[in-house]
């Protein structure tokens, strides 16, 4: 009976793929948006893993959550350094580090920032440290090797940035991959950036790169050298910063910090809940999209129906014959019931496969554009989803085969 | 050839006896049929010929249990198949009638020998007896086809309606019903199908009905009816 259903699918070979195909690229596409919204949730709640409370300057919250977690250049306004001294003092904090924009290096933005930063990061995979205000510690998809001489740009090469004179950063070390827009990321040591802008702060506006900014940068930097004093970053007169990554040591603690330095000057909150947020008004895109899916899956199923309607209508004197052949009624059930269910089982099964291609595909692209990594994931949810489709189709296909069933034998002697 | 030669054990010789049947139509004052009696001795051939229109399809289709509407008796061996159920007529015919028509009804991407097993294939559920293909090359090997594993779309048209005769007689029916069977094909297959449809049905000693216009068969064929406006005009009554 397979034989015969695949047989007769065979001489119809064209029509049947095309068929297949519409039910796939249908089913694809409530796949592919399904999954697209995942991985944007779990990929940017993974990058967002490190940042357990960001304090910074008031202002919107989400703009200092993608600033600081997802390195998005906006100008920011400073925190002073003494709040950058408090929360190091605090006993509720295992660490403070700070988050300075400067320059970039080819594509790569410069992040001014202190070791601790790099242990939360995930730690270096090659080198050292940064030791001395030279230091450059590159992510793992920046495209510069250990020794490799960094020289930075104010703003982006295409935006029309120029150099800064004199100034050179030396690449020291390597960070493993983290999955986030640090991988692109040059972190160079905090005092590095202040020393480099140092005239910048005094018009008390944001080390943003790409903010538009009329400093005469013609003349030339002093040349950074020295070691690093990490304690200078924690004194109460270091320059400002716009933004500072707090991990605390408890869960309560983070509440009673973020307490504390919400209001006077400060603005502290969780990425978590920001994004969080993000995802409910995504989540409503979502829905909307899912909706359209729906819609050209169901649209798309009842023309599919019509046309294997049509389709058993056309045959019924080859149906006639066989009944009046001697084949049983139910046989002829089946094998209409199966070669429509094959038809749309492929289809689906098939859609999954070009939904899930699309969204590897999508996640790539926005990968390379953005620096998240974006992982499709099938959960088991999808396999229930897909299974029911498949038994809406199995119920959808007993149409024709009913209508196949109920076809008279006697037609085919007739005409 | 190593046909069955006769095989009477398996096919059950069948008469048909018919009294007062009478078939109509919605919507047409007329009877579409209408035969008071007509009986076929087991074995009989029988040539049914007449105008389009006169009932001929009708006929058949009674007396292949095709169609169940009707009053009256048409029953092989005392089962009256007016009033079976569709189902009960369906069981039947799968068992008692090989059916040939003018249009060939054959699967071309299916063989040869895959076409003349699929009514037995489709008629059961589960495996077939093995002995049944071995039985089905016999018969192609009979009706002068001898490559079982052809695709049936290759055929001529003369070697199609072969191999519909072969999967009519494969499970030895007591009845052969053949409508129309060389009307699409021409004077030479013609011939030849006329030839193996009568030998073959006498040889298994089944029953025989063919509707035809074609001069081939009233040569082979003793008895002959005319209908005409559903009723038979000669041949008709209870002789035998």
């Amino acid at each position: 009976m397979i034989r015969f259903v695949l047989a007769d699918l065979g001489t119809r070979r064209l029509g049947a793929l095309l068929l297949v195909l519409i039910i796939a690229f249908a089913t694809g596409l409530g796949v592919l948006v399904t999954l697209q919204e995942r991985a944007l949730r779990l990929g940017s709640a993974r990058a967002a893993a490190a940042f357990d409370l960001v304090v910074g300057a008031p202002g919107s919250e989400t703009q200092l959550v993608l600033s600081a977690v997802f390195l998005q250049p906006a100008p920011l306004t400073l925190v002073p350094g003494e709040v950058m001294a408090r929360l190091s003092a605090d006993p509720r904090v295992a660490f403070a580090a700070p988050v300075g924009f400067g320059d970039f290096a080819g594509a790569s933005p410069i992040v001014g920032t202190t070791t601790a930063m790099l242990r939360a990061l995930g730690g270096l995979r090659a080198g050292h440290g940064l030791e001395q205000l030279s230091d450059a510690v590159v992510g793992a998809k920046v495209p510069h090797a250990l020794g490799d001489t960094l020289v930075p740009m104010h703003g982006q090469i295409e935006a029309g940035g120029h150099v800064h004179a004199g100034i050179a950063y030396h690449v020291v070390g390597q960070l493993a991959p983290t999955g986030t827009p640090w991988d692109r990321a040059v972190l160079v040591p905090i005092q590095a950036v202040w020393q480099v802008h140092e005239h910048e702060h005094e018009h008390e506006h944001g080390v943003g790169a790409g903010a538009a900014d009329d400093d005469d940068d013609d003349e030339a930097h002093a040349p950074l050298a020295g070691p690093v004093d990490e304690a200078a970053a924690r004194r109460a007169d270091a320059p400002g910063v716009p933004a500072i990554v707090v991990k605390p040591v408890s869960i309560a603690a983070a509440y009673s910090l973020r307490q504390s330095f919400r209001g006077h000057g400060t603005l502290a909150v969780f990425p978590g809940e920001v994004l969080a947020r993000l995802y409910g008004t995504m989540g409503d895109a979502r829905k909307v999209l899912a909706l359209v899916a729906a819609g050209a899956q169901g649209l798309v199923g009842a023309a599919i129906l019509l046309v294997v309607m049509a389709e058993v209508m056309q045959r019924r004197r080859q149906i006639g014959a066989l009944r009046a052949f001697g084949a049983a009624r139910g046989a002829v059930f089946a094998l209409v019931w199966m070669e429509s269910f094959l038809l749309l089982a492929l289809g689906v099964v098939a859609g999954v496969g070009v939904g899930t291609a699309g969204a590897w595909a999508l996640s790539a692209g926005l990968e390379r554009q953005a620096g998240i990594a974006l992982p499709v994931e099938l959960a088991g949810g999808d396999l229930l989803q897909a299974g029911l489709l498949l038994a809406l189709g199995a119920g959808a296909a007993l149409l024709p085969a009913v209508l196949a069933y109920r076809q008279s034998p006697a037609e085919v002697l007739r005409g | 050839m190593s046909a069955p030669k006769s095989a009477p054990k398996s096919a059950p010789k069948s008469a048909l006896a018919i009294r007062d049947l009478v078939v109509r139509y919605p919507g047409l004052d007329a009877p579409a049929l209408e035969v008071p009696a007509l009986t076929l001795a087991a074995g009989e051939a029988l040539l049914v010929s007449g105008p389009s229109g006169a009932g001929k399809t009708t006929f058949l289709n009674a007396v292949t249990g095709l169609d169940g509407r009707g009053q009256g008796v048409v029953a092989w061996d005392g089962i009256n198949l007016i009033g079976l159920s569709e189902g009960a007529r369906d069981r039947w015919r799968a068992g008692h009638v090989g059916l040939v028509m003018q249009d060939f009804h054959l699967f071309p991407a299916l063989s040869v020998r895959e076409n003349v097993m699929l009514p037995q294939r489709l008629a059961r559920w589960g495996r077939l007896p093995p002995a049944l293909r071995t039985e089905a090359d016999a018969l192609l090997v009979r009706v002068g086809l001898d490559r079982p594993q052809q695709r049936a779309g290759t055929l001529s048209r003369g070697q199609k309606q072969r191999t519909a005769v072969a999967r009519a007689l494969l499970c030895r029916p007591g009845i052969v019903v053949a409508d129309e069977p060389t009307a699409s094909l021409d004077p030479v297959a013609g011939h030849a199908v006329a030839e193996l449809l009568v030998g073959l049905a006498a040889n298994l000693g089944a029953s025989l009905i063919v509707a035809s216009h074609d001069p081939v068969f009233a040569a082979r064929i003793a008895r002959h009816a005319r209908l005409e406006g559903g009723r038979f005009v000669t041949g008709e009554g209870d002789a035998a």
